[in-house]
């Protein structure tokens, strides 16, 4: 019994270790065949104009049968690493549940695109659905960026180049057409990644500790063969081809980058050289402050939410719903216990 | 139709009132701006239409970001968009606030929350202007500038109350002085008492940077108010107008070699017994007198007279005799140049003080010790005329002197130290010479040296420069207004700045002290008053 602790410690840091063992760094060069050459150097080089934009969404209230989520998207934009422009969507609030389907996801889509989405939304799971709702802000957002950025621009988006839902498809397939036409560089960049190797190998420690053993000096990038990958994502849905960077000699981590498909070594290169060259910033070191920025710009603060909460609160009471009804339905007991 | 709001890229941040409590605010600046301690703050306040003013007290960096260590890292060697989350907080004290009438309030209240602070121009502080008194010394100073148009003048009413001037070597204070006593020549406010014993102050000398001085005699359109004694030659006398100093030996009382000597019990039972003689006598006795004759076990044998000096202390050692023998005769003999049997020029003295004549005793090269000679005797004469003034007055009398004096003490912790019994003629003007019109400017660069009895009477604070931590903390624990938020600007004041605290004014002012060379130009140049455009005031 008194083992018992230790060893569910021992069996949990255990199963971890399996999937990154001692040698994943010499298992994954022997299943991979990725040699020297196919890491690539950065030439940070100037930044030009960059647009960056991402998304927030927080569940204001939760009970079991509905929730009342409200997202917004951002959009910042960087001249050669000044910020020449700001914008964020106003707070849009939607109701998830206590129907099957999303009924503020139709008019939030026909808000942004004219026209409804081509396949409802399902409340099943809160989160998902809330996360839904904001891509659709943020797609729009990055449409909007797309259509008027300057030809030759940057445009960054937080996340990969794919869609979560069918109705985001055909958004993402014209934001890809518009940049293709305008020269525009886009790319979708995510901190964290599921993509693993060899059954279930991390591909980004792997990559990472494969690039120091050959002596590969930051920043590089270097085009993942989704052969070596152990799952291939929903064809129809992915807009991109995946890549691996380090952005910045100090950089905590590699980041997975994914470029629109068929992009040129040269068109990646030019685009990872740009990249390179907006992520030096001493705060965070190997990430395109532009997306920092953005997402400091569109976070949705804890004063935010207390005042959000606080007006829906208000008005709920107006319309003659108590205090009590109020506790039952959005009530935590967890701020209860959290006092104690 | 979803749309996006444009957020302005204009930082309203900055210069905004963010702080916190009546008596401390505080704002934000970029984190490249220039600010400096003591810069004074204008605060706008729209909704209570007041302007605040608030002086710089500490300048930090500070920034948005929860890391603490954002900065320390060592790869922080780039940054973007840093002016808008890292920024310079200023923390600064209020001063007070003009209300929509234009009358100035001690700080009572607030600002209102994200009020405007900009910086001051001369006409902001008019009010200020209006409030200042007669005895110009210098410029108003925000931060490292100063304000050309807000002469500092101290009032007149309150320097009997007074005065401190507290400095370490090197930061101005002669040259202080110097204005000081040029401003008070041109105003004839009061009666200015000084000793100089290093003759630098009639024709000037080196600074303590070794730079060439003027010195009063130079301010020939204010030679009015200047009355000079001095022991120096006809010719220098005849040149500049001099008058000869002379003491003479009733001047002088025993107890003034208190002032001069460590004395020890019995040496000071002679000089009680002898407090009430006049100076010549007990010259001439000690002059005669064998102190080996003491003690005098029977007097009538001796041939000792009763009630004669030697009766008087006749139960007195040789030994303290011999000591005060010796004293008396080093005194007389070391200030020969002024100090002789009969005839004095103290009552033209007095009389010039009462005059409000800035008047100086000018003695090159004659020592510390006669500078505390001169100084006590005429500090003595002056205290005995004006109680004797005082005690003519009727009970209905406005029970206030008609004549005010100001002594200067140069090094004051000399004779104002703690528990200096000794110096009982500089304590007893400092204790109750204010209600006889008499009033000390106390000049030192120890003020922990000197008794806070003393300075908790001090109306009036001149600090200039003061290095060390115990000197700064006594003051700012006795002036009158609060200086304790401005304890870094004190320790940061450059040579010939200084903060001025006196109850004549809302609040400390720092000052930029005029140069005494330029000061004296300009009043030297200012067309003389033609005597048809009549007096300032009525009689």
């Amino acid at each position: 019994m008194k083992d018992e602790y230790p060893n569910a410690v021992k069996e949990a840091a255990g199963r971890i270790r399996a999937k990154v063992p001692a040698n994943l760094v010499e298992k994954f060069a022997s299943a991979c065949w990725i040699r020297h050459a196919d890491f690539i150097s950065c030439t940070p080089s100037s930044c030009g104009e960059v647009c960056a934009i991402d998304g927030s969404n927080v569940m204001l209230l939760e009970s079991g049968s509905m929730a009342l989520t409200v997202v917004r998207a951002a959009r910042t934009s960087f001249i050669d690493m000044e910020r020449s422009r700001r914008s964020v969507t106003p707070m849009t609030f939607a109701l998830i549940g206590p129907d099957e389907e999303n009924q503020d996801f139709p008019v939030l889509y026909a808000d942004c695109f004219g026209h409804p989405p081509g396949k409802p939304l399902s409340n099943e799971d809160f989160t998902r659905a809330a996360g839904i709702l904001r891509d659709t802000v943020e797609y729009w957002v990055t449409e909007q960026a797309a259509r008027d950025l300057p030809a030759g621009s940057l445009l960054l988006r937080d996340g990969p180049l794919r869609v979560s839902h069918a109705s985001h498809d055909p958004v993402l397939t014209r934001i890809d057409r518009a940049c293709k036409e305008k020269e525009i560089g886009l790319a979708g960049i995510s901190k964290v990644t599921s993509a693993t190797w060899g059954g279930g190998h991390p591909l980004l420690p792997s990559i990472s500790g494969l690039a120091k053993n050959l002596g590969i000096k930051a920043p590089w990038w270097i085009k993942i063969d989704p052969a070596i990958l152990d799952h291939a994502q929903f064809p129809q849905w992915t807009h991109g081809e995946m890549y691996v960077a380090l952005l910045h000699p100090k950089a905590r981590s590699p980041l997975k980058i994914e470029l629109p498909k068929d992009a040129s070594r040269d068109r990646a290169g030019h685009i990872m050289d740009r990249l390179a060259a907006c992520s030096a910033d001493g705060r965070v070191p190997g990430y395109p402050y532009p997306l920092l920025d953005a997402h400091r710009t569109v976070v949705i603060g804890e004063d935010v939410v207390e005042k959000l909460k606080s007006d829906i609160l208000g008005r709920l009471t107006d319309a003659g719903m108590d205090r009590q009804t109020y506790e039952i339905l959005f009530g935590d007991y967890h701020d209860a216990f959290a006092r104690y | 139709m979803m749309h996006l709001h444009d957020i302005e890229n204009s930082d309203p941040s900055k210069y905004r009132l963010i702080g916190r409590s009546v008596l401390s605010y505080r704002f934000i600046a970029p984190h490249n701006e220039t600010l400096y301690i003591g810069d004074i703050k204008k605060i706008t306040d729209t909704t209570k239409q007041s302007t605040f003013f608030a002086k710089v007290t500490d300048l930090s960096h500070d920034s948005n970001f929860a890391d603490p260590k954002w900065d320390t890292r060592a790869y922080t060697e780039q940054f973007y968009g840093l002016g808008e989350d890292v920024f310079v907080t200023v923390d600064a004290v209020p001063l007070g606030f003009v209300d929509a009438d234009g009358k100035f309030h001690k700080p009572r209240t607030i600002p209102s929350k994200f009020s405007l602070v900009e910086d001051p121009d001369a006409g902001d502080f008019r009010f200020l202007t209006e409030q200042m008194g007669e005895i110009e010394v210098g410029l108003m100073r925000s931060g490292q500038d100063v304000l050309a148009d807000v002469a500092v003048r101290i009032p007149a009413r309150v320097l009997p109350q007074h005065m401190g001037v507290f400095a370490t070597t090197g930061m101005g204070k002669s040259n202080f002085m110097k204005t000081f006593c040029a401003s008070c020549m041109q105003k004839k406010k009061f009666g200015l008492l000084i000793v100089d014993p290093h003759g630098e102050y009639v024709s000037g000398g080196k600074s303590s940077t070794g730079e060439p001085t003027r010195g009063l005699v130079h301010y020939t359109e204010g030679k009015d108010g200047l009355a000079i004694f001095t022991i120096r030659g006809e010719n220098d006398r005849r040149k500049y107008s001099m008058n000869r100093l002379f003491l003479e030996y009733d001047d002088f009382r025993i107890s003034d070699l208190s002032i001069l000597y460590d004395l020890t019990s019995p040496q000071y039972d002679i000089i009680e017994a002898f407090s009430r003689v006049p100076g010549k006598d007990v010259i001439d006795f000690f002059a005669d007198v064998d102190p080996e004759i003491f003690p005098i076990k029977d007097p009538a044998a001796a041939g000792i007279r009763e009630g004669s000096l030697s009766w008087q202390i006749r139960n007195s050692m040789g030994g303290p005799v011999r000591v005060i023998k010796r004293h008396i005769e080093n005194l007389v003999n070391g200030n020969q140049a002024f100090f002789r049997p009969t005839g004095s020029a103290i009552p033209e003295i007095l009389k010039n003080l009462h005059d409000n004549r800035v008047v100086l005793i000018d003695i090159p090269d004659m020592g510390e010790r006669s500078e505390l000679f001169v100084l006590s005797v005429i500090t003595r004469m002056i205290m005995e005329k004006h109680r004797s003034e005082a005690r003519g007055f009727g009970i209905d009398d406005r029970q206030e002197s008609s004549h005010q004096v100001l002594i200067t003490i140069e090094e004051a912790q000399r004779v104002l130290a703690s528990g200096g019994s000794s110096t009982q003629v500089f304590r007893e003007c400092a204790m109750e010479g204010r209600k006889f019109g008499v009033g000390l400017c106390v000049v030192t660069q120890q003020p922990k040296n000197v008794d806070p009895k003393v300075l908790a009477q001090i109306n009036t604070f001149v600090v200039m420069g003061l290095g060390d931590r115990g000197d700064r903390e006594i003051i700012m624990g006795s002036a009158k207004q609060d200086l304790s938020k401005m304890e870094i600007e004190i320790q940061t004041l450059d040579r010939g700045e200084a903060i001025i605290s006196t109850i004549g004014i809302p609040f400390p002012v720092s000052t930029r002290i005029h140069r005494y060379e330029d000061y004296i130009a300009g009043l030297n140049k200012e067309p003389k008053k033609n005597i048809r455009d009549g007096l300032d005031s009525g009689f």
